[in-house]
C-alpha cells in the first residue's frame, strides 16, 4: 500500500446529507500514515458524482477498494435522496467486501468540528425553503453531548432563543450569515470551519469500529426529518410520475 | 455468463441472477403491495424507503438462491430508468457499487426492454429445445402500472413503437377502476376477482382510435365513474369531508375510500370495465401481428396476469397461427431476472455504463446506445 499499511483496514466515510458531500479515508491503525478527504458541491447529483470521487480518492491514496476495513455513513437529517444516495453506496461497499457499516448523526458530524471550543454548540442542516433542522450541543470534557432534541426553524430566528454564547455551526448563505452575525449570543466561525467534513464522521465512529460494535447493515436507513410542510407526493401511476429528481 | 441484476424503479425490490440471458437462477422479489395498499397506490417517497432496509436482505437471499458467490458473477446490470427517481438511486447506486467493489462490468437497462425480454426467461435447468425464444419480427405488448406500449420487435434492439397510451396506462387505469368500485389495490386482481363469473352490467365505451395503435383509457374511466355514481353514499370520507388528523410518522395521507350502497352491481360493474379494456388491447394486438405479419406475439407487465386478457389474447391468435409469448407470473410483474435478460442484450451491443450512470426518471425508449428506434410516419 502506498499510504501506509493500516492492518485493520481503512475506514470509507460518506456524506451526502447536503449540498456539499464529503468522503473521507482514514487509516485504522495507529502510526498507518494519513488520511485523505475530499469534499464537492453535490446540490443534485449525488449519484453521478459519489462513486467517481470515492474511486478517485481510493486512487490518489494508492488503494484498493479490499483495502477498507469499514464504512462509515451520514445517516441525516438532510435531504431525503441525497441521504439515500450516499446510503445505498455505504450498503453496497459493506454487503460487496463484508464490512461493517457506522451510522453517524449528520448534526454531530457539524458540531464535531468545533468540539475543542468548550463552548455550547448549535448545529444544523438546510432543510429548504430557508429553514433548518438542528440540534444544541453542550461541552462534556473534550466533547460535546447532545442536549434535547431535534427541531426545526426559519434559518433567521435559529439564534432567537440562545442566553448565553453558544457556536453556531452549518452550512449559510452569505446573507443568512450577516443576519445572524449581528444576533446576541452568536458565535459564528468561519464558512469553511462550519462545513461537514467526512474525516470528523469517521473519528466519531473509530471508538465503535475499535469496539467492535457495527450497525445492523438491514437495518441501517437514513434519519427522515419532516420538513415543515412534508411533500412526500400522492400516490401516482407507476412510472409516470417521477417524484422529485435527487 | 452470469449477471446480477437489480430492479428499483418503482414498489419492487427485486434482485435476480440470470445465465446467458435466458436461464434463472435467482429471482427474488420484495414486494411492498402491503404498505401501498393503505395508501392506494405508490407512493414515491415511502416506496424509496421501503427499497434502502429491503436491497441488502434481496442481495443475500439472491445469491444463496442461486448458490453462487461474488466469483460466479460475471456482470452487474440495473434498471437505470424510467421509473421514480428516489426508488431507482437505491437500485442504481448499490448496483455500481457493487460493481466497482467486485471489478465487474456495469450495464445500463431501460426497464422497459426489460420487461420485453421477460418472454426469454426458462427455468434453470431447461432445455432450450423445448423453450424456443420467440421469432422476430415479433409484436410486444407491454402492459402495466405505468406503460402501455405496442411494439414491432424487428430483432434484438431494433424496435418501432406502433403505439402507446395517451392518458392512463392500463394498470393505472384498473387501478382507478377499483378506486372507483371501492374495490382494493392493486387494481387489475382486484376487478379481475370482482368480475369472475359475471356478465358486463353494460357495454361501456372503447376508444379505438380510427386506425392508430395508440390507447386511450379515461373514457372508459369517466364512463365507470358515471355508472357507479347513482350508489355513492354521501359519508364523511366519500371526498371533502372531515379529514383524518394524520400522525407525524406518516410520510403522506393515507388512501380513505369511497362508500357505496351495499345494492350496486359490482362485479357487473367490473366486468364491464374489464371487458372494455381488455377488448381494446386484444383488438389492437392481433391487428398488429397481422399488418405485420408477425412471427410471434409477446405480452410483457403486470397486466398481462389477467386471465381474461390472456384467454381472449389467445383464442384470437390461435386460428392466425401466431404462438403466443407470456412470461410466467412471476416474471409478468416488476422483476430483476427481465432486467438481467434484457441485459445480456446490451452487453452483445457493448452498452456499458461508468461510474458518473446517473437516475433517468424519465428515460425514453431508445436513449440507451445501441438501441435503434424506427419512428414510422403516422397519418
Ligand atoms: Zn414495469
Amino acid at each position: 500500500m502506498a499510504v501506509g499499511d493500516a492492518s485493520g483496514g481503512w475506514l470509507l466515510g460518506i456524506d451526502t446529507s447536503s449540498d456539499v458531500a464529503s468522503i473521507a479515508l482514514v487509516p485504522t491503525a495507529a502510526g498507518a500514515g494519513y488520511g485523505a478527504e475530499l469534499s464537492w458541491p453535490a446540490p443534485r447529483n449525488q449519484t453521478a458524482t459519489l462513486l467517481s470521487q470515492i474511486d478517485h480518492l481510493l486512487r490518489i491514496c494508492g488503494l484498493e477498494p479490499e483495502s477498507l476495513g469499514g464504512i462509515v455513513i451520514a445517516t441525516g437529517p438532510g435531504g431525503f435522496n441525497a441521504l439515500r444516495v450516499g446510503m445505498s453506496v455505504a450498503k453496497g461497499f459493506a454487503f460487496a467486501l463484508d464490512l461493517p457499516i457506522f451510522g453517524v448523526g449528520t448534526l454531530d458530524i457539524a458540531a464535531q468540528a468545533v468540539a475543542c471550543w468548550g463552548l455550547p454548540v448549535r448545529a444544523f442542516v438546510p432543510a429548504g425553503r430557508r429553514r433548518a433542522v438542528f440540534a444544541d450541543y453542550l461541552p462534556l470534557g473534550q466533547a460535546l453531548r447532545q442536549a434535547g432534541e431535534i427541531g426545526n426553524r426559519p434559518i433567521p430566528a435559529l439564534a432567537a432563543d440562545l442566553t448565553t454564547p453558544t457556536v453556531l455551526t452549518g452550512d449559510l448563505t452569505i446573507d443568512e450569515q450577516d443576519t445572524l452575525r449581528q444576533q446576541p449570543n452568536v458565535v459564528l466561525p468561519p464558512a469553511g470551519l462550519r462545513q461537514r467534513r467526512a474525516a470528523f464522521m469517521v473519528d466519531l465512529a473509530l471508538p465503535r469500529w475499535q469496539a467492535g460494535e457495527p450497525d445492523d447493515l438491514m437495518l441501517t436507513e437514513p434519519l427522515y426529518v419532516h420538513q415543515q410542510a412534508p411533500d412526500a407526493g400522492r400516490p401516482s401511476q407507476q412510472h409516470a410520475d417521477a417524484g422529485t429528481r435527487e | 455468463m452470469n449477471i446480477l441484476a437489480i430492479e428499483t424503479s418503482c414498489d419492487e425490490t427485486a434482485v435476480a441472477v440470470v445465465r446467458s440471458g435466458r436461464w434463472v437462477l435467482a429471482n427474488v422479489v420484495a414486494s411492498q403491495i402491503a404498505l401501498h395498499e393503505s395508501y392506494g397506490g405508490v407512493v414515491p417517497e415511502p416506496a424509496s424507503r421501503q427499497h434502502v432496509t429491503a436491497i441488502v436482505p434481496a442481495l443475500r437471499e439472491a445469491l444463496a438462491t442461486a448458490g453462487v458467490s461474488r466469483d460466479d458473477i460475471d456482470a452487474i446490470a440495473v434498471t437505470e430508468g424510467p421509473g421514480l427517481a428516489g426508488a431507482l438511486l437505491v437500485g442504481i447506486n448499490v448496483a455500481k457499487t457493487l460493481a466497482f467493489a467486485w471489478k465487474k462490468p456495469l450495464i445500463p437497462v431501460n426497464h422497459l426492454e426489460g420487461h420485453i425480454y421477460a418472454n426469454w426467461l426458462i427455468p434453470a435447468d431447461a432445455d432450450p429445445a423445448e423453450f424456443p425464444a420467440p421469432a422476430f419480427p415479433a409484436i410486444c405488448l407491454i402492459v402495466s402500472g405505468g406503460h402501455t406500449d405496442l411494439l414491432l420487435v424487428h430483432r434484438h434492439g431494433v424496435y418501432e413503437i406502433l403505439g402507446r397510451t395517451l392518458d392512463d396506462a392500463a394498470g393505472e387505469a384498473f387501478d382507478k377502476g377499483a378506486r372507483i368500485l371501492g374495490l382494493g389495490y392493486p387494481g387489475g386482481p382486484a376487478i379481475q376477482r370482482a368480475a369472475e363469473g359475471r356478465r358486463p352490467l353494460e357495454q361501456l365505451p372503447r376508444a379505438w382510435l380510427g386506425e392508430r395503435y395508440d390507447f386511450s383509457f379515461s373514457g372508459v374511466k369517466t364512463a365507470l365513474l358515471r355508472a357507479a355514481e347513482p350508489y355513492r353514499k354521501q359519508g364523511p370520507v366519500a371526498g371533502r369531508g372531515a379529514k383524518r388528523e394524520r400522525p407525524a410518522d406518516e410520510p403522506c395521507a393515507r388512501h380513505e375510500p369511497l362508500v357505496y350502497s351495499p345494492n350496486m352491481p359490482v362485479g357487473e360493474l367490473a366486468a364491464a370495465y374489464q371487458d372494455a379494456i381488455v377488448d381494446v388491447l386484444v383488438e389492437k394486438t392481433v391487428h398488429a401481428a397481422q399488418q405485420e405479419r408477425a412471427q410471434s406475439v409477446m405480452l410483457s407487465g403486470g397486466v398481462s396476469a389477467n386471465a381474461l386478457l390472456r384467454r381472449r389474447m389467445e383464442a384470437r391468435l390461435r386460428p392466425l397461427d401466431i404462438p403466443l409469448y407470456i412470461p410466467e407470473m412471476q416474471y409478468c410483474t416488476d422483476n430483476a431476472a427481465m432486467i438481467a435478460g434484457a441485459a445480456y442484450q446490451v452487453l452483445r451491443r457493448g452498452a456499458l455504463a461508468g461510474w458518473e450512470l446517473d437516475v433517468r426518471a424519465q428515460l425514453p425508449w431508445g436513449a440507451i446506445p445501441g438501441i435503434k428506434i424506427i419512428e414510422r410516419a403516422r397519418g
